[in-house]
Formats: C-alpha cells, sequence, structure tokens
C-alpha cells in the first residue's frame, strides 16, 4: 500500500467509537484512575484519622486507593511500569497516610519504604545473573554439558532442558534462555531442517523455555518473584525461609513438574530425526569460538559460588548484603565492566518491586489488610488445600497476561490478610502465590522465556497455547500435593 | 437555493458571470484602478483571463475578461454612479450589483525570506490559498486548453519548483495579511505511479507543522488505488482527482493528453478508494457543464454522490488563446444548469454529503460554498487522522 521502504499503512475502519475505545484506552483508564483516586480523596474527608480494626479510616481508604490504582495501572499496562512506580511514590507522599506527620516527615517515611533491602538483593541478584551472562560462564558449562553428553538426539534435547532447569537456579529465567537459545539455533542451523517441520526442534525451543521457566521457581535468584514474596512477609515480621529452606519448598514443586514436562515433552514432540552428528559438529564450533574456560570465568563462577556460601551461611536477613557485596567485588575487580552490567538491570522492575513493597507497608501500617481480609473471605473456600488450588489457578492465569511482579504484589498482600482466617501459614500463602506465579506455559507474553523460545518460528502460538495449558493444568495439582505432602509439614 | 430567492438570484448572477465572462469599462482602466485583478503581476500569456470579484454576500468569483465570449459579454465592470470610491456590475437588461474586490495586493507584494513575490507563489482566494508547488510535469502542452473557468487564475512560476520554506513562507503571509486559513496545494505527475503523491508529502506535513490549517490537494490518482491512504496519512484533508466528464470520450475531448496516461477507471478508482479513507464529503471531482448532455451528468452526480463523492459542477470554458481547441464555445443556458444544480444539492443532502466537517477546495470554488471550518473540525480532522491510520 504504500511506497518505497515504508511500513504498509492500515485504515481501521471500525465505527470511531471502537477505534478510539481501542486506540485511546490507557487514557481513558488513566482518568478513571486519577478519578478513583479523586473520589477516594474526598470520600476520606468525610471518615475518622483512626478507627479500630476492621473499620474503615481515612488513611485506610487513602491506602487502599492507592494500592487499587497501582494494580489497576500494572494490571492494564496502561503507562510503563516505572511511571506507575514512581507515581506510587508521589501518591503515598501526598496522601497523609499517618497522622500527625508533617509532607516532609511524610516523603522520608514513604523513602523508608520503598529503600527496602529486597529491593537491594534483586539489585544485586540482577548485577551478578548479568556479570554470568556476560562472562559466558553458563555459555560454558552448558555447551561442555551438551557437548560431552549429548550423544543422540533425544540425551541431547533432554540435556539441553535440564540444564536451563539447573542454570535457572542461580541465573535468572530469561537470562539463561537468552544465553542458550543461540546454542538451540545452533544445532536448528546443523541439522538443516525446513523451519516448523520438525517436532524434535520444536520441542528443543520449547523444552528450553519450559526447563528455565520451572528452574527459575527453586531460589531467590531464578526470578524476581520468591524475593518480591519474601519482602511482603518481612513487612509484616514474619520469619523468612533462607536461601537453602526456600529449596524444602520449591523443589518438591519443581522436581516432580519439571519431570512431568520432560516426559510430556517426548510425547508431545517425538524424536523425528536419525543423527545429530551435524549438530554435535556446530556445538564443538561454538565451544572453540569461547575458547578456554579462562580465569576470567573461574573468577566470577567462584565469587558466584561465594555467594551462595554466604546466603547459606548468613540467612535470608543478609542475603542483600551478600549479593551487593558479590556484586561489587564482580565490578571492583573489573570482571565485568558496569557499562555490561547496567543494561541488562531491568531497572523498571526494580522500581516495580520497590513501589509494591512500599504500597504493602501503607496497607500495614493503615490497618488495611483486615479491611480486606473482611471482604475477601466470603469468596475463599475453607479447606486449605483447596485455597492453595484457587490461589495456583489464580496466579498462573493472571501471569499468562501480566507481569509476574504485579501479580505477586497484587495477591500476596491481600492474601496475608485472610491467612490467618483461612488457617494457611503465612509464608505458605505467599509461595502459593509466588511459585506457581512463575508457571506461565501458554503464551509468549506470559514470560520472557517463552517469548524468547517463541522467536525461533519453529512452531506456532497455538502448539505453545495447547501444550503450555496442559502443563498449566498439571500443574494445580502438583502444587497442591507439595502442599499436602511437604510444606504442611514444615509449618 | 428556492427560485426567487436572493441565493437564487446570487447563483444565477455568478453562473452567468462564469457563463458569459465581463467586461471592464475604460474609465476603470483610464483611472489607473487596481482592480486586484489576478492579471496585475502576469508575466507569462495566457494566465491572465480573470478577475475576483466579491458579489453582495462575500461571495468570491473569478471571471473571465479575456476571452472572445468576454468580449461580448452583456456584463460590465465599471465604476459606481457618484465617484470612484465603489464599483458595480451593470447589465442591459438587469439592475446594477454592487460589488466590492478582495484586497490581496498586501499578501501579493510580500516576499519570502528567500526573496520570491507570495503573488508569484500562490494566489488568494477567499479563505484559502491555493499553491502549485510544480511547474506541470506532463509531456509539453497536456494540459491546452488547460484550465476552465470557475477557478482562480493560474500563477506563474519563476522557477520549476518552490522549496517548501517558499510555500510555507507563502501560506504564512496568507495567513497573516489575506486572512487565509485553508491550503490548496495543486500537483500532478502523470508518468508516475504515485501520481505526484511523493513529491507533494514534504509540503503537506510541512504546512501542518506550520499553520494550524486543513490542507485540501488536487493531484493526479495513483495507479494502485490503496495509495490514496499515503496521501491521507501524509495529511492532506481533502482530495479532489477531476473526471471532467462522466463519458471517457467526452472528458478526452479538453484532456487529450492526460487520456493517454490515465484512465477514467483509474480516476474512478482512486476516487472510490478516496472516499472510503477520507472523512465524508471531503472527496470531490470536477465534471465540466457543456461536454456532454446534462441528462448524463445529472446520471453522474447521483452516482458519484452514491459513492461518498462530491460532483463539482463547472461551466466548461477554454483559456485564451484556446478557444478553437474546446468542443463548444457558445454560452450555455442558464436554468437547466441551475435546476441541476439544486439537484445536485438535494442528492448531496440525502447522502449527507452537503455539510461534512471537512471540504476541499474545489468543491468550495465551484459551488455557493463559504466553507470555514472551526477550531473543532480542524481538532476533528486531525484526531479522525490519528484514530484511523495505523502503521
Amino acid at each position: 500500500m504504500s511506497a518505497g521502504s515504508r511500513p504498509a499503512l492500515r485504515f481501521d475502519n471500525r465505527p470511531l467509537v471502537l477505534v478510539l475505545l481501542s486506540r485511546g484506552w490507557r487514557v481513558l483508564v488513566l482518568i478513571l484512575v486519577l478519578c478513583g483516586l479523586a473520589w477516594a480523596l474526598l470520600a476520606s474527608r468525610h471518615l475518622p484519622q483512626t478507627a479500630p480494626p476492621g473499620v474503615m479510616s481515612a488513611p485506610a481508604l487513602r491506602a487502599i486507593a492507592i494500592f487499587a490504582a497501582a494494580v489497576t495501572l500494572w494490571i492494564t499496562s496502561a503507562v510503563p511500569l516505572v511511571v506507575s512506580g514512581i507515581g506510587v511514590f508521589v501518591a503515598l507522599s501526598l496522601a497523609q497516610l499517618m497522622p500527625g506527620l508533617g509532607a516532609g516527615d511524610s516523603t522520608r517515611l514513604v523513602a523508608t519504604w520503598f529503600a527496602d533491602p529486597i529491593v537491594f538483593f534483586l539489585l544485586g541478584a540482577f548485577l551478578i545473573a548479568a556479570s554470568l551472562s556476560a562472562a559466558h560462564v553458563i555459555d560454558h558449562v552448558a555447551l561442555r554439558i551438551l557437548d560431552g553428553l549429548g550423544t543422540s538426539p533425544r540425551r541431547l534435547r533432554q540435556l539441553l532442558y535440564w540444564t536451563a532447569f539447573l542454570a535457572a537456579f542461580v541465573m535468572s529465567e530469561h537470562a539463561v534462555t537468552a544465553m542458550l537459545f543461540p546454542l538451540a539455533v545452533r544445532i536448528r542451523d546443523a541439522l538443516k531442517l525446513r523451519p516448523g517441520t520438525s517436532r524434535y526442534l520444536q520441542g528443543l525451543f520449547i523444552g528450553l523455555a519450559w526447563g528455565a521457566t520451572i528452574g527459575g521457581i527453586v531460589t531467590y535468584l531464578g526470578g524476581s518473584r520468591n524475593p518480591l514474596a519474601m519482602g511482603f512477609l518481612q513487612h509484616k515480621d514474619i520469619p523468612i525461609p533462607g536461601f537453602f529452606e526456600l529449596l524444602k519448598y520449591s523443589l518438591p514443586v519443581a522436581v516432580p513438574l519439571a519431570v512431568v514436562a520432560a516426559l510430556l515433552l517426548e510425547w508431545a514432540f517425538p524424536v523425528d530425526i536419525d543423527s545429530i552428528a551435524a549438530a554435535r559438529e556446530a556445538l564443538a564450533e561454538r565451544r572453540r569460538e569461547l575458547g578456554r574456560f579462562a580465569p576470567r570465568q573461574v573468577l566470577v563462577t567462584l565469587i558466584m559460588a561465594g555467594a551462595v556460601l554466604a546466603w547459606m551461611l548468613a540467612g535470608y536477613e543478609n542475603i542483600a548484603v551478600v549479593a551487593l557485596g558479590a556484586a561489587a567485588l564482580l565490578l571492583g575487580t573489573r570482571l565485568v565492566s558496569w557499562k555490561e552490567l547496567q543494561q541488562e538491570v531491568p531497572w523498571d522492575l526494580l522500581v516495580l518491586y520497590a513501589a509494591a513493597l512500599a504500597l504493602a507497608k501503607s496497607l500495614t501500617v493503615t490497618g488495611s489488610p483486615a479491611l480486606i481480609a473482611k471482604h475477601l473471605l466470603p469468596f475463599l473456600p475453607h479447606h486449605p488445600a483447596g485455597t492453595i488450588a484457587i490461589i495456583a489457578m489464580v496466579a498462573m492465569l493472571l501471569t499468562e497476561a501480566m507481569s509476574h511482579g504485579a501479580v505477586v504484589s497484587m495477591l500476596v498482600p491481600l492474601l496475608l490478610g485472610v491467612a490467618p482466617s483461612l488457617g494457611l501459614d503465612p509464608v505458605i500463602v505467599a509461595l502459593a502465590v509466588a511459585l506457581p506465579t512463575g508457571l506461565a506455559f501458554m503464551l509468549p507474553m506470559g514470560s520472557p522465556p517463552l517469548a524468547i523460545a517463541f522467536a525461533s518460528g519453529e512452531f506456532p502460538l497455538s502448539l505453545m497455547t495447547r501444550w503450555g495449558a496442559l502443563l498449566n493444568t498439571l500443574a494445580v495439582p502438583v502444587v497442591v500435593l507439595a502442599y499436602l505432602l511437604v510444606w504442611s509439614h514444615l509449618r | 437555493m428556492a427560485p426567487g430567492s436572493a441565493s437564487a438570484g446570487l447563483a444565477a448572477v455568478r453562473l452567468d458571470l462564469i457563463n458569459q465572462g465581463l467586461r471592464v469599462d475604460d474609465a476603470l482602466v483610464a483611472a489607473g484602478f487596481t482592480l486586484a485583478l489576478a492579471t496585475t503581476d502576469t508575466r507569462t500569456p495566457g494566465t491572465s483571463e480573470g478577475i475576483d470579484l466579491l458579489l453582495p454576500g462575500g461571495l468570491w468569483t473569478s471571471v473571465s475578461i479575456a476571452t472572445t465570449i468576454a468580449r461580448a459579454s452583456p456584463w460590465l465592470l465599471g465604476f459606481a454612479p457618484g465617484g470612484q470610491e465603489s464599483l458595480q456590475l451593470s447589465h442591459r437588461n438587469r439592475p446594477s450589483i454592487p460589488i466590492t474586490l478582495p484586497d490581496t495586493v498586501r499578501f501579493r507584494h510580500q516576499s519570502t525570506p528567500t526573496g520570491h513575490s507570495c503573488g508569484d507563489i500562490g494566489a488568494v482566494h477567499g479563505r484559502w490559498v491555493v499553491i502549485a508547488p510544480f511547474v506541470a510535469r506532463e509531456p509539453a502542452g497536456f494540459d491546452r486548453p488547460r484550465r476552465f473557468l470557475g477557478l482562480p487564475p493560474a500563477r506563474p512560476l519563476t522557477k520549476s519548483q518552490w522549496s517548501i520554506d517558499e510555500v510555507v513562507g507563502c501560506a504564512q503571509a496568507a495567513w497573516r495579511s489575506a486572512g487565509v486559513r485553508l491550503v490548496h496545494l495543486e500537483s500532478s505527475h502523470l508518468l508516475r505511479d504515485d501520481g505526484g503523491y511523493a513529491d507533494l508529502a514534504p509540503y503537506l506535513s510541512a504546512l501542518k507543522r506550520s499553520l494550524p490549517t486543513l490542507v485540501s490537494v488536487s493531484v493526479a490518482p495513483p495507479q494502485d488505488p490503496l495509495q490514496v491512504l499515503d496521501l491521507y496519512h501524509a495529511g492532506a484533508d481533502a482530495v479532489s482527482y477531476h473526471l471532467l466528464a462522466w463519458d471517457e470520450a467526452a472528458a478526452s475531448q479538453v484532456t487529450p493528453l492526460r487520456s493517454r496516461f490515465v484512465s477514467h477507471r483509474r480516476i474512478l478508482d482512486a476516487l472510490v478508494a478516496a472516499a472510503r479513507v477520507f472523512p465524508r464529503g471531503a472527496v470531490s471531482t470536477d465534471l465540466l457543464l457543456g461536454l456532454e448532455p446534462l441528462p448524463a451528468v445529472e446520471h453522474a452526480c447521483a452516482t458519484l454522490c452514491e459513492l461518498g463523492i462530491v460532483p463539482n459542477l463547472t461551466v466548461f470554458r477554454p483559456l485564451p488563446g484556446a478557444e478553437d481547441q474546446a468542443p463548444t464555445s457558445e454560452t450555455a443556458a442558464l436554468e437547466p444548469i441551475l435546476a441541476l444544480m439544486e439537484r445536485r444539492m438535494r442528492l448531496m443532502q440525502a447522502q449527507g454529503l452537503a455539510s461534512s466537517r471537512v471540504r476541499g477546495f474545489p468543491r468550495v470554488l465551484s459551488g455557493m460554498d463559504r466553507y470555514q471550518p472551526s477550531p473543532v473540525d480542524r481538532w476533528y480532522a486531525t484526531a479522525r487522522r490519528f484514530l484511523r491510520v495505523r502503521p
């Protein structure tokens, strides 16, 4: 339709109202959110500044309104995450949540809520993960495994899958996928199969995404969901599982699910090639390109191992110190440069997490959880396993369309308020949200690993959705069984 | 336009003036009256075919003074009795009509930053400034007789292409000094598949950046009708592709060379595609009265209105020196034409085309339309483009 290389234009001939809604819904959402905030501000004038538990006070209404506004913006992505995060800071500072505090004191208080240790831990974890990626440490390890042990098509694919699963214990799942994806592409290119025709290759890319996704729920390093959920607990002064204690909760979900996914992979995507000799040659070539495991990689690995050891010994309270210390060591010894790392750190997510934690704190100090619990409780089943199943399902469904952090930020504060009434331990409730939130298998927008795998062009979206939906369905009983057989005995 | 009403009478006078042209009284010329004639700065023969008049009510009309027919016209432009302060149109069999002349002298005497006279670059017509940024890029002699009365006089080009800055400067001068609020661009390139749109696009965007204006465009139709979307996206608010006659053979009498390069089908396809893209009432085509029987024109009007295209009716008159190439040089009977125009208006009203928010210059020129968009209309035009067109 257009001249030259300019992208083709499209004329939208739907009724103008529909066009307006589809193009201007972000503005509409923003207007509605601002109207809601204005209404809450006006309505709070008629409420007392302090009230007994379970009764609405002016600060509680304002805190709930800001929380609802932020969640709406996160769900709809009407504005960039970083904008809504900054908006939370502004709104909380102006909302006068603590009666008797002046404007300056209020801002200082909100700033302390934002400066949560979890945020600094996440910053450190992002920097460490970026260092591992920049130094090609995981690349080296993965190549050694694949090149050495991947002697048959099935073994090679399973090795890639399990490598992704294990690597996501120490690196963020999307970094793992991004790093292993080029290897999968090399394997594909070496096999010289027509794109989209080989079930084996489809399974190779989908398996890579599944492995990284499932592995990403195991530790505090695989994704930011677990630390964020723990941050909400910390605000309530609830003891939090340490780095290795967390494995007691996550592995009973991750390992069975990983086995189920591995079996599903073989069933859904059978091997339809005879030889991988060409692929092995391509991997060997990549190894030659990377060269030997140089001192730089050795030192980065040692620092990473030291950090893990320190996390084990120092306990959860000090994980931020350890993470930032390790990051400082990596940067200070010039093993990695700041320029390499700064582009890898998702700064907008950091702001989002800080805002989410500040929101949770604002709800707590205004006594809102009791109010929320009062209204939410009638909608939840009063059987713990049933509640866990519903929480897991809701979290998995929401995370297919929303950012993981947004789901955790929305559900954990709400559910922590009702946990005692349901007879559930708060840690279990937080993990029942955080772990399933990482298990998005259906849509590329659900998680970065799926998006990267989908970019291979090897399979249609319907294929990913179909098998992903099945894996999601299987994940719910796995979480419930983990609760019944393990979690309930730990708490 | 009920018979006997003031506007009906005015329409008849306007049509008759276009039809028969007008003589200028010697006393007026002898007095050195400026007349604000379109001929004032004319440097190229063949471009001094008319003058602009403001009829009662401010209706702007371009009238021939140089054709053979005009030299025998019953209409005479002269001083009103009682001095040289006011002018009137007198007729052998009708009462005199007071007229005024549009003041475009200030505009024409302004210069662009490059030193060119604004009068060389554009012509003011009511609320419009009409600019042709390029010399016609068709084979020599393509459009003789290239114009027909009803249009403002063509401005001579002193160079082959006006720069974007010059065109914008001219439009800004017209904005400041002549109360212009709309821009009409004319351009065509029959040998190119896009009809010359690509050349015009930078001018469109520059004008939109510089002035809060609507821009109407007359261009050659593109080979691919869907390319009208590019024109709309570039900032054209209204577009005209001129059929000139419903019957292709009749149209080729006045545009023989154009017919070789651009088929009637191509024009019609572009019009239909444009009617689907541009705002309602913003797509128009000229039909010349005199080239084919009036019933055929009426049929064309009905069909075009149904397609959402505004048919502009204009009495065909050849340019001075080209009368012998015209199919007819006789003056037309007014009554059937006025009746046809009345029926055309009803058709447009029935299709919701008569009172659209956005209108093109040729449509305004050929009718009794004093179109002047409000800020809401401009906002609508901009918002509609933003909402409807997606990369």
